[in-house]
């Protein structure tokens, strides 16, 4: 008996011409741990709301072929039926809070089991501790950092305990020790029998998982064992190679860890070693120096209003023009605080935050939020980004000139008429970059800006942001995602519990292991390795180049 | 719900079901008798409660709301009740000591009914309330389904707050000008909550039922039992609007 078992489905949804999953097999064994990457839109959520008869039940389409979970054929059941031997944490993580408090959130699974009292508080102390949420029982959920929400939805399917765990990208917003963490949990769960499918952009973070699943229009086109793969492969299903496999790959040495790679790599060059380090350091470029201070913040302290924790404990922070700035922490550090501040959309409890001299005022500084759902209402792409400069009082062909200009930027000129909800996830967010672009701001600040996109959409997103920072302007970016930091960042400051504990260039804040830990951060895989040769590079490209004879 | 404290008081601890008798006990109360005296006698009982609750802080939160409403309501209904001799003419308005005193005590019935409100909303959660609703035979789906709507508030709330942060950093201000400005100004905040509204009762009934609900093996975690501090105040409410009412004027 399979623990999923999917037969030639087809699924198209209602209203839209392309199907989501074209005659998909797929079967994976009971107590399989596997993982499944693929671009963006592959159907890959679409395949983890199949298997709990949320297609076609409830969200309706027409549907072909035949599900089974543990044997039995979902056909015909209602997902609250499906419930008991498969859970589900959705990828919007938002969506699937509803309750008043943390602990009830946590509850409701278990209660529609028919579990004792007792059962259920001990399910709800151990999900929330295998989560990292213990002394968050009484918190309001939508008080909640995003990580945090994230971590309290993985939390109230965990303690419903289900034979199958489906988890849909399930750590985007958590931090990096944290998604170590949640991995572990997962692992754990497999060694107690549960089968488990993780839907995951880095396949490199789970390692050891049992299989891998890669997934493309519709189909499933590779299943094999973790590390068969070639990064020939996961490139063409959209998917970063993960920095071990392909350091291996390109150097011709079997995958190992940090440390073994550190010193194949030391055997391999023997005495060229000293030669290729000051090749490397001649190469390096450290950046230009930024310019005067364009945004200051002083001092700054902030309280919720309905928490009496203060989410920022005095933090003092001067961007320089033409900087490109990262700031890292753990998640409910303050870092989505601290940038509304520096936006001038929350204003401090005490200090002040000042942008070139004088107190910030909202819309000076570009903001783009997270969630780019949460900024688009225009009927219009080109509405959408007429909405900053028309409030400024742009008008005529300056309007024109400047919607143009930042839809070109972002690559979205073809675009004009489009509606911005037909677009995908990361054509949002680039609209959404596009919106804030056509303000002129002095200052771009982005808040997580490549989660929930593929690694494709990732780079795009990337790359568009160096080249506009190469022309002089400033960037501040919030993010959880480490080589995106290493390759991109100029200078990192480290927030923990509302105060900065580090600040400087990005090579020397990476290369200290033992201080990026206690922000609950790891540096990439390629700076861990060159950090034991002296070398601590910042990407893959940087260390193939060094390496590359 | 965005009213609720999460402390520990005698109203706290109550059986939600008890609490949602009491509760409509409370408001029998002020509608004994439109006598201002007898009235002022509910707004004590309404200020008794909130110290039973510890949530006397949540009736001065609403003070905004509720003097100007008091205010209100006595001048509409001492200015257009026509009872009695008339001591003042303001053109074809009257008012006299009758429809004074009727103006008093609608003011004071309105703010006591609201504080008895607040003091409940403040002591018990949705969850509670779904659950005291169970207890007094509501099914639990009815009851949940109910409180869905509260439950979504402060979330609705919150992305509210977040959408007007998104557009005042474009340069959209939705708090200056007049009020017709302002109404302008609303607009393009309509659309963006009223679809995420839509997108998220969307998500939320798949969620719901991917983790169990409408499972006939349900048990509640949340459970109350009936006990003696319930009986007092059922007791003590019962007697207390008996007394008020053989005693009203
Ligand atoms: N609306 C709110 N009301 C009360 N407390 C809040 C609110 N939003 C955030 N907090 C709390 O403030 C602290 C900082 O939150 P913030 O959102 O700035 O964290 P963050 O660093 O952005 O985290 P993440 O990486 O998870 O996004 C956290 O302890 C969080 O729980
Ligand atoms: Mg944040």
């Amino acid at each position: 008996m399979k623990a999923v078992h999917l037969k030639g489905v087809s699924f198209t949804y209602r209203g839209s011409g392309v199907p989501a999953l074209r005659c998909l097999e797929y079967a994976q064994e009971v107590g399989e741990f596997a993982v499944l990457g693929g671009r963006s839109g592959a159907g890959k959520s679409t395949l983890c709301k199949a298997i709990m008869g949320i297609v076609p039940t409830l969200q309706r389409g027409e549907m072909e072929g035949e599900v089974r979970v543990l044997g039995r054929k979902i056909e015909g059941l209602r997902p609250f039926q499906v419930s008991r031997w498969a859970g589900l944490v959705f990828q919007d993580f938002e969506a699937q809070l509803f309750s008043t408090s943390v602990e009830l959130e946590v509850a409701f699974g278990p209660e529609n089991l028919g579990l004792s009292r007792g059962e259920v508080e001990r399910r709800i102390r151990e999900s929330l501790r295998a989560v990292g949420l213990e002394g968050f029982e009484r918190r309001e959920p939508w008080t909640l950092s995003g990580g945090e929400k994230q971590r309290l939805a993985i939390a109230s399917v965990l303690a419903m305990g289900p034979p199958v765990l489906v988890l849909d990208e399930p750590t985007t917003d958590i931090d990096p020790l944290g998604r170590e963490e949640i991995h572990r949990v997962v692992k754990e769960l497999k060694s107690k029998g549960h089968t488990v499918l993780l839907v995951e952009h880095e396949v490199g973070e789970v390692e050891d998982a049992d299989s891998l699943v890669l997934m493309s229009e519709g189909k499933v086109v590779w299943k094999g064992k973790m590390g068969k793969a070639d990064s020939e492969l996961l490139a063409s299903c959209g998917v970063r190679p993960p920095e071990p496999w392909a350091l291996a790959f390109h150097l011709g040495v079997p995958p190992l860890g940090p440390e073994g790679m550190a010193s194949e790599i030391e055997r391999v060059l023997g005495g060229r070693l000293e030669e290729v380090r000051r090749r490397w350091r001649e190469t390096v470029d450290e950046g230009a120096t930024p310019g005067d201070v364009v945004l200051e913040v002083r001092d700054v302290e902030y309280s919720y209003p309905s928490s009496q924790a203060q989410a920022l404990k005095g933090v003092s922070l001067e961007v320089g023009e033409g900087e490109f700035m990262a700031v890292l922490g753990p998640n409910g550090s303050g870092k989505s605080t601290l940038a509304k501040i520096m936006a001038g959309l929350l204003s401090p409890s005490s200090g002040s935050v000042l942008l070139r001299g004088r107190p910030v005022r909202p819309g000076k500084v570009g903001y783009v939020f997270q969630n780019p759902d949460q900024q688009l209402f225009a009927p219009t792409v080109w509405e959408e980004v007429a909405f900053g400069p028309r409030n400024m009082g742009v008008r005529g062909g300056e309007l024109e000139d400047s919607v143009e200009e930042a839809l070109e930027a972002v690559g979205l000129s073809g675009y004009k008429d489009r509606d911005p909800f037909s677009l995908s996830r990361g054509e949002r967010q680039r609209l959404a970059v596009a919106s804030v672009l056509a303000c002129s701001p002095e200052v771009l600040i982005l808040d997580e800006p490549t989660t929930g996109l593929d690694y494709e959409e990732q780079r795009r997103m990337m790359e568009f942001l160096r080249e506009w920072n190469l022309k002089g302007r400033t960037v501040v970016l919030i993010t959880h995602s480490m080589w995106v930091a290493a390759k991109y960042a100029r200078r990192c400051a480290l927030l923990l519990d509302g105060r900065i504990v580090a600040d400087g260039p990005t090579r020397e804040i990476f290369s200290r292991e033992d201080l990026l830990s206690l922000a609950h951060l790891k540096p990439p895989f390629v700076t861990q390795v060159g950090a034991r040769l002296g070398m601590p590079f910042l990407s893959l490209d940087e260390a193939l180049e060094a390496l590359r004879n | 719900m965005f009213l609720y404290q999460d402390k520990v008081s005698f109203l706290h601890r109550m059986h939600p079901s008890a609490k949602l008798v009491g509760l409509v006990l409370a408001f029998c109360h002020p509608l004994l008798s439109s006598d201002p005296l007898y009235l002022s006698s509910s707004l004590g009982l309404a200020l008794a409660v909130g110290a039973l609750g510890r949530c006397l802080g949540n009736y001065l939160r609403m003070r905004k709301f509720l003097i100007p409403l008091f205010i209100a309501s006595v001048l509409l209904w001492a200015l257009f009740r026509r009872v009695g001799e008339p001591l003042l003419m303001l053109g074809p308005l009257s008012v006299s000591s009758e429809s004074l005193s009727y103006g008093l005590a609608m003011g004071l019935r309105i703010t006591s009914l609201l504080l008895f409100g607040v003091a409940f909303l403040s002591t018990t959660r949705i969850e509670e309330l779904t659950a005291g609703l169970e207890a007094v035979g509501v099914p639990f789906k009815a009851g949940f389904v109910l409180s869905l709507a509260v439950r979504l508030l402060p979330t609705f709330a919150a992305t509210g707050s977040e959408i007007v942060q998104a557009q005042r950093a474009r340069g959209h201000d939705p708090f200056s000008g007049g009020p017709l400005a302002r109404l302008r100004k609303a607009v393009p905040l309509v659309a963006p909550i009223l679809l995420y509204a839509l997108r998220k009762t969307d998500q939320l009934s798949v969620a719901l039922e991917a983790r169990g609900f409408g499972s006939p093996d349900r048990r509640p975690y949340l459970t109350y039992r009936f006990g003696l501090r319930d009986a007092l105040a059922l007791g003590v409410s019962a007697m207390v609007l008996v007394l008020s009412w053989r005693l009203r004027p």
